[in-house]
């Protein structure tokens, strides 16, 4: 009985130890890549091709599926609001249900957990491929800082790619919503312009903006540390990386929905 | 190298500037169909509460947006001030006694501020002047005076809400007035009341008494009345044995008087033609009477009158005087 507890209480120790140890390498790996990413964006740019290809791998490839999943959201939306909110006598609401469900809530949150699902698990294992494959001892013995030239790029990159996913996730998924009411409703192109104009705020394009920012860095940070945490062993790789994802989605999840109250505050 | 690597910085640059330019353009989108740079005039009106009143409402007329709600604020006299930005180009809409309706929406969605022009053609509104609400007393009254265009925008539900107020405060008016009308009676009734009402309640139990014994009194009447009945319906009872035989024969004689002066009248009446001849003989004769006395003394024969009868002396006069 005596020895069970003992048990217990080492175990639970041990557990405590490991995540305060994690909480402050996190912390640590955090600060560590604002230095670098100061450093990087006001001092000279080594890693720019890093920066770009990243961009490339997790923006412009990732711009199909943002595409193609917006026009078909936004045709859906428009969808159900056209058919849906006459019967409360709210047909006019169609285009600010419109315009916060794509530009508010579900155009930042989806890019992100596409970007994190394509992109977050690529990281992760990039990084810890090269961890395992001791090319980061290599950057280190060769005087090159590996936060500031394989993470910073990353973090900018991917945050970069998010906010710039959403923007045209907006403008596919308001298309979309456009050629979708088009021949079910009639709605000519200006007057769905203006309709949309009518309703949408530039707080709403910054607010979405904000929350992509936010939801790129913490995939990018997220997904960093991960694959450095991946120590000797390839069969780490995939474990961290899943962990990356999942922790990348609840962490996505949390905070949409601390910004979307702060955004009504 | 495969394509997307060689042109990696191209691609993304062409990535990056259309996202840009999409960007711009949504931006210029929004300052064209919003009107950013257009000049506004600003109006106030005041409610009673800011349910329903967020800053960014729209301001509509006949469903088209001709301005917003500015800010919304609580002054210091407890009313709500709402600041309204109407665009240069519905600033004639706003004419005197225009009204601005508060349209909810039952489920919480939607809504907005109408504004019913007021029926006045001339000058509009100088900015900064007060658009009364539709419930508001004034709103009220230039409604009631048929002073605003009362178009139907809204539906029944939001009019109906619109109305509770008014309502309310009619009742609350009501229940106010009649809660100081029981105040007045309760002071009229207090033992220290002076004047005639408090004097008529305080002699109300003195004349409850009276009445009271009064009552008790007619009881008492009552009872006695009833065996009195009892016996005067009842054929065989004392009362009809005493006054029974009497009263028949009584009323058998006033019957027969009857018959008779029933009789008399009807020979009367069916003697009168006679009777009225009779008497229209009558005065005939005593006009020829009376004109045979006029010649007879304008006759110069027989002036000095006639001589008076007299009255032969009876044999036997008696044993008294006629004067006894």
């Amino acid at each position: 009985m005596l020895g069970s507890v003992t048990l217990l209480l080492e175990r639970l120790g041990a557990r405590t130890r490991h995540l305060a140890g994690s909480f402050v390498y996190a912390v640590g790996f955090g600060i560590e890549v604002a230095r670098q990413l100061v450093l990087f964006l006001f001092g000279k740019r080594p890693a720019f091709r890093v920066l770009t290809l990243q961009i490339l791998f997790t923006g412009v490839e990732a711009l199909a599926i943002v595409a193609v999943l917006s026009l078909s959201l936004g045709a859906v939306i428009i969808i159900q609001g056209l058919s849906l909110l006459p019967q409360f006598g709210q047909a006019e609401l169609t285009y600010t249900v419109l315009v916060v469900v794509i530009t508010r809530e579900l155009g930042p949150i989806l890019t992100a957990f596409i970007v994190a699902a394509r992109s977050g698990t690529a990281v992760a294992t990039e990084l810890g491929t090269m961890v395992v494959n001791r090319e980061i001892e290599a950057y280190i013995a060769t005087g090159v800082n590996p936060i500031a030239y394989l993470v910073v790029p990353r973090v900018i990159g991917v945050t970069v790619s998010v906010i710039l996913l959403n923007v045209y996730f907006n403008v596919f998924g308001l298309a979309g919503a456009f050629f979708a009411s088009r021949p079910t409703a009639g709605v000519a192109l200006w007057e769905y312009v203006a309709q949309l104009g009518a309703v949408l705020q530039v707080r709403d394009l910054l607010g979405s903006a904000l929350k992509s920012a936010v939801f790129g860095v913490i995939i990018a940070l997220v997904s960093c540390h991960h694959g450095l945490l991946v120590e000797q062993a390839s069969t780490e790789i995939p474990q961290q990386a899943i962990r990356a994802v999942s922790r990348c989605f609840v962490l996505l999840i949390v905070v949409n929905a601390g910004l979307t109250l702060v955004y009504y505050l | 190298m495969r394509f997307r690597i060689r042109f990696s910085n191209q691609i993304v640059g062409l990535f990056v500037v259309t996202a840009l330019v999409l960007v711009a353009a949504f931006i210029v989108a929004l300052g064209i169909n919003q009107r950013w740079f257009e000049q506004k005039h600003e109006y106030y009106s005041e409610f009673t509460t800011a349910r329903g009143l967020t800053p960014g409402l729209a301001v509509s007329f006949r469903g088209f947006q001709i301005g917003q709600v500015r800010s919304v604020a609580l002054t210091e006299d407890d009313t709500v001030r709402v600041t309204l930005s109407i665009s240069d180009r519905h600033i004639d809409r706003i004419t005197e006694h225009s009204v601005l309706q508060l349209q909810t929406n039952p489920l919480g969605i939607g809504g907005g501020l109408l504004l019913h022009r007021g029926r006045v053609d001339g000058e509009p509104l100088p900015p900064e002047s007060l658009i009364p609400a539709w419930g508001s007393p004034r709103g009220v009254a230039l409604r009631q005076a048929g002073l605003v265009e009362t178009a139907a925008e809204g539906d029944i539900i939001n009019e109906l809400l619109e109305e509770l107020p008014v309502i309310l405060a009619n009742v609350n008016h009501a229940t106010t007035t009649g809660t100081q009308l029981l105040e007045q009676l309760q002071q009229m009734v207090a033992a220290d009341a002076t004047g005639p009402v408090p004097d008529l309640i305080r002699n109300a139990d003195q004349m409850t008494v009276e009445l009271r014994s009064l009552l008790a009194l007619t009881g008492s009447l009552a009872e006695n009345l009833r065996p009195l009945t009892e016996e005067l319906r009842r054929p065989e009872g004392a009362v009809v044995r005493l006054v029974g035989p009497e009263l028949d024969e009584a009323l058998e004689k006033i019957n027969r008087t009857l018959g008779h002066i029933e009789e008399l009248s009807g020979f009367a009446a069916g003697s009168t033609p006679q009777i009225r001849a009779l008497l229209y003989e009558s005065r005939d004769a005593l006009e020829t009477g009376h004109a045979v006395l006029h010649g007879i003394r304008n006759n110069p024969l027989i002036r000095g009158g006639i001589q008076p009868r007299e009255t032969p002396a009876a044999g036997f006069e008696g044993y008294r005087p006629e004067e006894f």
